[in-house]
């Protein structure tokens, strides 16, 4: 599994010489700053600042790249927190407990508990592909639009885990996210619900729509109070409770763990990534929940389980770029635009040539994550100043900077247009008690269900037979329903239990 | 009871939501079926319509029947209704900047696209704070005036698409 030669080259490589190191720090912070800004994005920090690297050697140029992307991971989660406002969409599970934990003033705790989820989870996703880079590849090669559907397909069911109070208000909220996914033009060239809108044929912008219902939905309700903390004793900046809420997450081995392999297997997928991974991760960990009516009321362990594995799919997508060549989302597609500045090509031929920069590449993260651990307890000191800023300063502050950053994302007027619009749905539906994250989650996954289902039916000829020779989707198709029938089972059983020692009193 | 007690309980706003999902729902659909009844076309947009339009139907069904028994409730409590009212009263006054907020974030988004960038923050943000019940008007046009100078030569440094400004 691992080449001990190449491991001893890698570490030569990287003790050699200072320069590598040069850039992480700053790449870390240039990754913070830009996943905390609601609308910029992770892909667009490495954008931005990929022809800095022009300049740079291969491995000094990839770990710079790397430590955008470890730090916008952790970054992400922030206004998650704080605002209720994911700074992209590898963080709407982190809001959903975050948030609450936030309003109760444990704003701190939360943050502790997101910092040290990310930097475990992107540790495991690291060492997972140390050990397997090769064997993940492989595996990837051989996952096809049924496995694809049935991933989409399992985010999905959180939607329904999302409408407590009124199921169908969930569901219709969630179905709805993925007709509006639907607009546009659709894999087989059908154009449905542009109105005529020439800008609407490459479909809703998912972001700038999802910056829209979570900030409406917040923003809106915040006007007309103080702070976002209303009692001014909690709304104390504590190093101390940071610490302590890096201690509370090791309360949660089993979800911090599931958690990052979720993240890691989701992560190697093409096209699939951290935005999925910790829906998914979330939606497992409030299943097997022996109290899954405290998710979303601020339950610490769902901050782990959505943390853990949108920074461990990390890992998972560095495999498919370093073993095929392949970017698994629009970060590694700007990593693969560095490769070939510096006219190399990932796949088969790179690894077996030059293994002993792939392992430099991820021994090189290894200690990333242990810098973003002592910088982010820093950073996310200071961010938590945001709950002690007047909420008259702090609310039209970040809807500036939720239009701008929609603007940077579409290189158009739809972004901010977008924002708008989604911002008037999204309140509408927080004052009537619908979800809005179960439309976000509709949103993000509609139309890869969409599009995978339909390549599912061509390839099979619509025959259901299909399904058992691929064993892979078989597996996936058993872990579904077993996610979805043991939790109903388990209640069942509490139930029942419960009526034994009530009619036994 | 009555049947005006019934209709002052009434929440026309979530009947209108409801209204405006399964109205775009049925134009969706009609545009998806006027496209193509192809099933790759269909395959999702049918189910998730048909499914959509019920569970509104439902919705609403158990929206009035919510609505019936709650009245029933209110009217034998006089005083927790009276109070009730003089809380609700409270969240409509915070509640009524909200629809100005939105028509100013509106407001906002136009200027964006026919004004600038530079100029249609500073306004957005000077009304924002002042509507928002900042009394130093000083201070609130020098906040507005830096940050969105600021964000927008950040903005013009760091994208190549083009934008209208005034000052960059």
């Amino acid at each position: 599994m691992i080449d001990f030669v190449a491991l001893g080259s890698a570490f030569d490589i990287l003790l050699g010489s200072w320069q590598p190191w040069l850039v992480v720090i700053p790449g870390l912070f240039i990754g913070l700053i830009f996943g905390a800004i609601p609308g910029l994005s992770i892909p667009v920090a490495m954008a931005v600042f990929l022809p800095l690297t022009v300049y740079m050697d291969f491995l000094p140029a990839v770990l710079f790249l790397t430590a955008i992307f470890t730090g916008g991971g952790f970054g992400s989660g922030i206004p998650a927190i704080l605002m209720n406002i994911p700074g992209t969409a590898s963080a709407v599970g982190t809001a959903f407990d975050g948030y609450p934990m936030a309003q109760q003033g444990k704003h701190s705790q939360a943050l502790g508990i997101a910092l040290t989820s990310s930097t475990v989870g992107c540790a495991i996703g690291y060492i997972v592909l140390m050990l397997f880079v090769n064997s993940m590849a492989e595996a990837v090669l051989k996952l096809g639009p049924v496995e694809m559907f049935l991933v989409a397909a399992w985010g999905l069911t959180l939607i329904a885990a999302l409408g407590s109070n009124d199921f169908s208000k969930g569901l219709i909220a969630g179905l709805m996210g993925v007709l509006i996914s639907a607009i546009g033009m659709s894999g087989t060239g059908e154009i449905r619900g542009t109105m005529g809108f020439i800008y609407l044929l490459d479909g809703v912008p998912a972001v700038p729509a999802l910056i829209g219902l979570f900030a409406a939905s917040e923003l809106f309700r915040l006007i007309g109070q103080n702070y976002i903390v209303s009692d001014a004793e909690k709304r104390r900046i504590s190093f101390g409770q940071i610490l302590v809420g890096v201690q509370a997450t090791f309360r949660y081995p089993g979800i911090l763990i599931r958690g990052s392999f979720i993240g890691v297997l989701v992560g190697a997928i093409p096209g699939v990534g951290a935005s999925v991974a910790n829906l998914i991760s979330y939606s497992a960990t409030k299943r097997r929940s022996d109290t899954p009516e405290a998710f979303g009321k601020g339950e610490p362990g769902g901050v782990v389980a959505a943390e853990s594995a949108n920074s461990s799919s990390e890992g998972g997508s560095m495999a498919t770029l370093l073993a095929l060549g392949l970017p698994g989302g629009a970060a590694t597609a700007v990593m693969l635009s560095a490769f070939e500045m510096h006219n190399i090509t990932g796949g088969s031929r790179f690894m077996s040539e030059n293994l002993d920069i792939v392992y430099s590449i991820i021994l090189g993260n290894f200690a990333q994550v242990i810098l973003l651990f002592i910088i982010g307890l820093g950073f996310v000191f200071v961010a938590s100043s945001v709950v002690r800023v007047p909420l008259n300063y702090l609310i039209p502050t970040v809807f500036v900077l939720a239009i701008f950053g929609s603007f940077s994302l579409t290189g158009n007027m739809v972004g901010p247009i977008t924002v708008f619009v989604f911002s008037l749905i999204g309140w509408l539906m927080r004052r009537y008690d619908y979800p809005v994250a179960a439309m976000v989650i509709g949103l993000l996954l509609g139309k890869m269900a969409e599009g995978e289902l339909i390549r599912s039916y061509q390839i099979s000829g619509g025959e259901i037979s299909f399904l058992l020779q691929r064993p892979i989707a078989l597996v996936i198709s058993a872990l579904l329903v077993l996610s979805i029938v043991l939790p109903i089972i388990k209640g069942h059983r509490k139930r029942k239990a419960a009526q034994i020692a009530a009619i036994s009193i | 009871m009555s049947k005006s007690s019934i209709e002052t309980r009434l929440d026309w706003g979530h009947l209108g939501l409801l209204a405006i999902f399964s109205l775009a729902t049925l134009v969706f659909l009609y545009d998806t079926l006027s496209e193509s009844f192809r099933l790759e076309n269909v395959i999702v947009i049918l189910p998730v319509s048909l499914l959509v339009i019920l569970l509104c139907a439902v919705q609403t069904v158990s929206y009035f029947r919510r609505s019936r028994s709650e009245s029933s409730i209110v009217n034998d409590q006089n005083l927790a209704g009276q109070m009730v009212a003089v809380e609700s009263a409270k969240q409509v006054l915070k509640q009524s900047r909200v629809p100005v907020f939105m028509a100013l974030l509106g407001l906002y988004v136009l200027g964006l696209i026919y004004v600038a960038f530079d100029l249609s923050t500073f306004l957005f943000l000077f009304f924002a704070l002042w509507l928002q019940g900042e009394k130093r008007l000083v201070f609130g046009a020098i906040y507005s005036a830096v940050l969105a100078l600021a964000l927008t030569w950040g903005l013009r440094y760091m994208v190549p698409f083009p934008f209208p400004t005034v000052f960059f």
